[in-house]
């Protein structure tokens, strides 16, 4: 049984006339131990489905239909209290922009120390001799100083690295880490995913890794999952994909992707086009508008994702012949 | 970098003449109101017919009044009424305030609706109005004038606690603490509150002075505290019908109101400067 088994999400917003359809009958699993990569442009629903994951959407946003399986439990039959016990103890997450995830106003040691409240019988010095461990670990120097400052005094990723180990604190199964290096620069980027490597040696848990930078799932994923306008579009496993990719969407961002084009290449390619509208019925294939490979039938009916390879599958009309 | 951000906000305070200014005037009545007793060289309602109505002298600094009681005695007592008073109902003000706010703010939007409605109705009745009907209902006494001003100041407190917690409710760390299963007990208190305590308590005391002189006011009216406890409401009252001949009675029932207003608001504005490094001057 897998991890985390995903089967027909759909994510709909309630906008002001409309529903907004950010996610769409989506399908996939995370094994144990496995780092997946979720890839796709803004507005493709890779944070609502984190979100999702677990049950902090905004309250604008509604689950249409499908389930999450956690360990073989379906999260969205759970109480709420049942919810809030998984958070943070088996499912954790680390968000995009460091400098907005911690308090501003109480230090890192009284953060680290309180989100361990759930172990009410560990004494507080030793609870902070665990944060200072997992400072420790995810390379803060000089953490038994440092654990007493706020976070101002940390630069972005210092702080990326604390909000990591916060997550780590009650080592998770799932750690969903959503854009952890966006917000960072390059240098530092390389840093967090050296980080996220390393941690895969002694954490044993999954980690699902949301990114639109096809360069950091190249490196550390073992399998990719690839999102447009709210639909899976493709999932591979990363060799795989990055060697064979099958859907016209994937080549197209693959294309595009800065770290593979030629050294003498002029200007960066795009897609040309723009993302559909979310609020559209599901009549067609949504990439057809800018899909170069657009036949008849993908603008008469959406197609459906089949399996294409051993853990390969895509969701083009081209593909299932 | 520097790691202790207390001692530099109150260095910053005192660097500024009127943060030093009102910190000693606000010292000097706490002082006054602490060690009263010990300070006031008559008891304030000791009677001396005889003596009515003195020029101020060594013997009573600030004369005495037609009953012949020592006006310096009653104002230094009037000052731990007058503390006691802003202390004890901006406290509960704020303890009622925030309570109501935080549940507006984090809570249901019912909830929310429901008690902005409720702080809005408090508000919208005029203080003295609200005071007479009370005071008609239960008699003059200290806890009237108490009750009133938590009534009048707490749905002010709420309207703002409210306000802050909304705006924090959306803040990404508020997320990522529930994500890692925090409710919302240990969301308020460990993470909002302490976001938001810093402004309320500089609001706090700003409003101290403004207390004081409700409490003045409603004393000076006879709705406040009763006659034979001393208090600045009631040094004015006596001094107000002698203003003609006697006009230190007056003064000395008005001077303390003054200073205690622009003790607390340079103190307030002062701490205000200091801690919002938005309005600091130097980095």
């Amino acid at each position: 049984m897998a991890l985390l088994e995903i089967d027909g999400l759909s994510v709909d917003f309630a906008a002001s006339q409309r529903l907004i359809h950010a996610l769409r009958d989506i399908r996939f699993s995370i094994e144990r131990g496995r780092i997946v990569g979720l890839v796709g442009e803004s507005g493709s629903g890779k944070s609502t489905l984190s979100l999702a994951i677990l049950r902090l959407l905004a309250p604008a946003a509604r689950i249409a239909g499908g389930t999450v399986r956690f360990d073989g439990v379906d999260l969205f039959a759970l109480p709420d209290e049942g919810m809030r016990a998984l958070r943070g103890e088996r499912i954790a997450m680390v968000f995009q922009d460091p400098m907005s995830t911690l308090n501003p106003v109480l230090t890192i040691g009284a953060q680290m120390i309180d989100v361990q409240f759930r172990h009410a019988h560990v004494a507080r010095a030793e609870k902070r001799v665990r944060a200072v461990a997992l400072l420790k670990r995810v390379g803060i120097p000089d953490p038994e100083r440092r654990i007493d400052d706020y976070p101002h005094q940390f630069s972005g990723g210092m702080r990326q690295r604390i909000s990591i180990a916060m997550a780590l604190l009650s080592q998770p199964d799932l750690l969903i880490a959503d854009e952890p290096t966006t917000a960072l620069d390059v240098t530092l980027e390389a840093q967090i995913l050296d980080l996220l490597r390393d941690l895969r040696r002694d954490f044993a848990g999954a980690i699902l890794l949301i990114s639109h930078h096809l360069g950091v799932v190249a490196e550390i994923c073992d399998e990719v999952v690839v999102l447009y306008a709210g639909e899976l579009v493709e999932q591979a496993p990363v060799a795989e994909l990055f060697a064979n990719p099958r859907h016209p969407y994937t080549k197209a961002l693959l294309d595009c992707d800065p770290g593979r084009l030629a050294a003498d290449a002029r200007g960066f390619p795009t897609i040309p086009g723009r993302m559909p509208d979310l609020g559209e019925a599901r009549t067609r294939c949504v990439f057809v508008s800018r899909c170069p490979l657009a036949i008849e039938r993908c603008r008469a009916e959406p197609p459906a994702v089949t399996t294409v390879a051993p853990g390969h599958r895509a969701s083009c009309h081209l593909l299932s012949g | 970098m520097p790691s202790e951000a207390r001692p530099s906000a109150l260095r910053r305070l005192l660097a500024d003449p009127l943060g030093r200014f009102g910190l000693a005037l606000v010292l000097v009545i706490l002082i006054t109101a602490i060690f009263a007793g010990a300070i006031a060289p008559y008891s304030p309602s000791a009677i001396a017919i005889p003596d009515r109505l003195q020029a101020p002298s060594f013997a009573h600094l600030f004369g005495t009044d037609q009953l012949g009681r020592d006006v310096f005695s009653r104002v230094v007592l009037g000052a731990r009424i007058a503390l006691e008073v802003a202390l004890v109902a901006i406290a509960l003000a704020l303890a009622a305030g925030g309570a109501l706010g935080l549940a507006a703010g984090y809570g249901p939007r019912w909830l929310d609706s429901i008690l902005v409605l409720v702080f809005d109705t408090i508000r919208s009745f005029p203080t003295i109005m609200f005071a007479l009907a009370l005071v008609t209902l239960i008699g003059p006494s200290l806890e009237t004038v108490i009750v009133i001003v938590v009534a009048t100041f707490a749905p002010g407190y709420g309207r703002i606690v409210r306000a802050q917690t909304q705006a924090l409710k959306h803040a990404e760390f508020i997320l990522a603490e529930r994500s890692l299963g925090a409710g919302a007990a240990r969301i308020l208190a460990v993470h909002v509150v302490p976001n938001i305590v810093g402004p309320l308590f500089i609001l706090a005391s700003m409003d101290i002075p403004v207390v004081i002189t409700i409490e003045a006011g409603l004393s000076f009216l006879g709705f406040g505290v009763r006659p034979p406890t001393p208090s600045w409401g009631t040094v004015l009252n006596d001094g107000y019908a002698f203003i003609g001949n006697t006009p230190w009675i007056i003064v000395a029932g008005g001077l303390p109101l003054v200073l205690s207003t622009l003790g607390f608001t340079f103190l307030g504005e002062a701490l205000r400067d200091a801690i919002d490094p938005r309005l600091r001057k130097e980095i």
